[in-house]
């Protein structure tokens, strides 16, 4: 388990604890964001920028009193106050009626969607990154742009979930996008 | 003591330290919290979904953001774990992005040398709008729910939004600069929809916006205000007569003012749309065809952007690569004088920054940004300007703005507009009177500007960039007068 993983089983264990106390019903899904973004224009890179975060978003119920939050402010005292504000929240709201219980299951997933979402090659992407974004720039001048301009994006994401029937569960998947604009 | 100070002094220390060779290293800690509470057609919503599906009302975002200059390249990371592991694997990979990306530069990237501070700042306030109570913040958007109990002649949808925001924040740099802030804006956002049966109806947003605390941003009288809007959106809807053919004058009042100084000027002075860094996401500008000294409009012509307004919703002490803030001349004497310039602009151009980036959050980029762009007040009483007209309109606000991404053909349409004629502004009101005109036609169009007296503000989020940051600004200007311009 690495460091990211470690803190987020950490939170959502300190989260839980609070949750039970004024929650009939919850759900917690941490998001491991590791995400990268190389922008160029004038056919050169300007700045190569890499997100590292946890986001912690929270399903809350109180008979039929609903909320959702997120969190990324991780110190204590920032999620203690956080939900305060959702319990003083959950007694004013009104009764949700398009909710009545959180699902039990069992539920059944196909395990290859596993292998559609995350691609290990998006991960190993980043020795590589920027000679994607310079073959992008270079064809296109060989093509007869005058100049190019856009944005890279690739990176991971690792979602931890857990609520209060006792389910819990992780998945990975990764993205990218290349966006180009030629002149 | 700012909670993260010593892993901020910590990363500083780490990214210049085991072999690392930076050019350039900045370090921005910063706490954001947003609380967001409104009410639609009278119906409380917390967030942005109503209260029983309540999302996201109470946003707290903390983390590092971390830019290095390496190999002429720049690299950025950023993230909300403190530990200092996470921080030295955070400022080792802001190194490496830079040295990959500078492997790929013709041109190396570099900063303009600037002043190095160690200061303090924060807005003037009495009452900090986050401190406020749940219960209050309901209280003052009830009050304008409740101007629709009464009777009018057509129908309404009424939004009310309140947001009330903090950011502090901690800046050091390589060159010594520690700059410690913290700021705290409100802003109340009223939209009225009016609708008559067959079809007809107008649209009117405002943002009423201050840095300067809750107490200032109640005593602005906002229930007449609203109440205003809501006759004058009744009016135009039973009223407004199809607007005059041919080539008139308009006069512009301070929110149409304040939309072209921020549109026409502020964004196509951005020296990075200038040199094309925005191509592929906010645009780029007609300005890069020409220099500085080009003249773009008549001498009484002067757009300005100041961060350093007291209460301003764009006020700023230092920007976020910690550059003293001043007064941006962009047009002055109808001449494209200045440009809103960050240090790596500035150092292409062979200039001094003037303090224009800023970013949003811990997560964003510092960008060049406007803070409060506005037409500078000239000599004239409105009743001068309107003496000269013989035919005419009076554009007091207005409901839809276009502009293309060089931000050089632009189109406004009016709102509460009167007819003007022989020298006297009539009760006639105009239905939407379109003006379409390109940024020069319209500086060279302007004959007169009112009295400072007649200056008038309005909050803005402006947008820009990928991912986006939505950054707070003021737009105004007084009574501005175009000669002769043809309407769409």
């Amino acid at each position: 388990m690495n460091e990211m993983e470690e803190k987020s089983y950490q939170l959502i264990d300190i989260i839980e604890e609070r949750l039970e106390q004024f929650c009939t019903d919850w759900a917690i899904k941490a998001l491991l964001n590791n995400e990268n973004q190389i922008r160029f224009s004038e056919s050169q890179i300007d700045i190569y920028k890499s997100w590292n975060e946890i986001k912690i978003i929270l399903f809350l119920s109180q008979r039929r009193r609903t909320l959702d939050i997120s969190i990324n402010d991780l110190s204590i005292i920032a999620i203690d106050k956080a939900l305060q504000n959702c319990e003083k929240l959950l007694e004013v709201a009104k009764l949700n009626l398009n909710y009545k219980k959180m699902p039990a299951g069992p539920f059944e997933y196909n395990p290859s969607i596993q292998q559609k979402i995350f691609d290990q090659k998006v991960v190993n992407l980043d020795e590589t990154a920027v000679d994607i974004v310079n073959d992008a720039t270079e064809t296109a001048l060989n093509e007869g742009a005058n100049r190019v301009a856009g944005s890279f994006f690739y990176g991971d994401t690792q979602v931890i979930q857990k609520n209060s029937l006792g389910l819990e569960g992780s998945f990975n998947k990764t993205q990218l996008m290349l966006d180009e604009k030629q002149e | 003591m700012f909670v993260n100070d010593a892993l901020v002094e910590f990363a500083l220390e780490y990214a210049q330290s085991n072999g690392k060779y930076c050019e350039y290293v900045e370090i921005r800690s910063e706490i954001n919290s947003t609380d967001t509470v409104s009410f639609i057609n009278g119906k409380l919503h917390i967030g942005n979904l109503p209260i029983e599906l309540t999302s996201d009302a109470f946003a707290r975002k903390s983390g590092i953001n971390i830019r290095i200059i390496a190999d002429g390249g720049m690299g950025m990371t950023s993230t909300n774990q403190f530990t200092k592991k996470m921080i030295m694997e955070s400022v080792d990979r802001a190194y490496r992005n830079a040295k990959r990306s500078g492997k790929q530069r013709k041109t190396p990237i570099g900063m303009s040398d600037e002043k190095v501070y160690k200061e303090e700042w924060q807005s003037e306030y009495k009452i900090n709008p986050m401190d406020v109570s749940l219960e209050e913040k309901i209280k003052f958007l009830q009050s304008f729910v409740n101007i629709f109990n009464e009777k009018y002649p057509i129908e309404f949808i009424h939004i009310f939004v309140l947001l009330a925001e903090q950011r502090e924040a901690y800046f050091v740099n390589s060159e010594g600069s520690r700059i410690r802030s913290h700021i705290p804006r409100v802003a109340f956002i009223p939209v009225v929809i009016g609708i008559k049966g067959g079809g007809q109806n107008e649209q009117s947003m405002a943002t009423y916006a201050t840095s300067s605390g809750w107490d200032d941003l109640i005593s602005w009288n906002l229930e007449e205000k609203v109440r205003n809007t809501v006759v004058k959106l009744s009016d135009i809807i039973l009223k407004a007569k199809k607007p005059p053919e041919g080539d008139i004058d308009v006069i512009l009042g301070p929110d149409v003012a304040g939309i072209i100084a921020h549109e026409n000027c502020g964004h196509p002075s951005e020296a990075d749309r200038i040199l094309g860094r925005e191509g592929a996401q906010a645009g780029e500008s007609y300005l890069r065809e020409h220099s500085i000294g080009y003249k773009i409009g008549n001498d009484c012509v002067n757009v300005f952007d100041d961060p350093t307004i007291k209460g301003s919703y764009g006020f700023y002490l230092f920007d976020d690569e910690g550059v003293k803030a001043r007064k941006r001349e962009l047009i002055k004497d109808g001449i494209f004088n200045e440009m809103l310039q960050n240090r790596e602009s500035a150092s292409i151009f062979r200039t001094q920054s003037n303090a224009a980036a800023r970013a949003v959050a811990y997560d964003r980029e510092p960008l060049i940004r406007m803070a409060n762009t506005y037409f500078a007040p000239g000599d004239y009483s409105f009743e001068e300007m309107v003496e000269d007209v013989k035919l005419g309109i009076f554009m007091n606000s207005f409901t839809e703005w276009n502009i293309d991404d060089k931000r050089l053909q632009s189109k406004y349409v009016g709102q509460e507009a009167y007819l003007i004629k022989n020298g006297e502004l009539t009760n006639s009101m105009i239905l939407k009177p379109a003006l379409e005109i390109s940024s020069p036609g319209l500086f060279s169009s302007i004959d007169a500007q009112g009295k400072l007296e007649t200056l008038e503000w309005q909050g803005a989020f402006c947008g820009k960039s990928e991912p986006g940051q939505g950054c707070p600004v003021w737009t105004g200007g007084p009574f501005v007068r175009l000669r002769k311009v043809r309407l769409a």
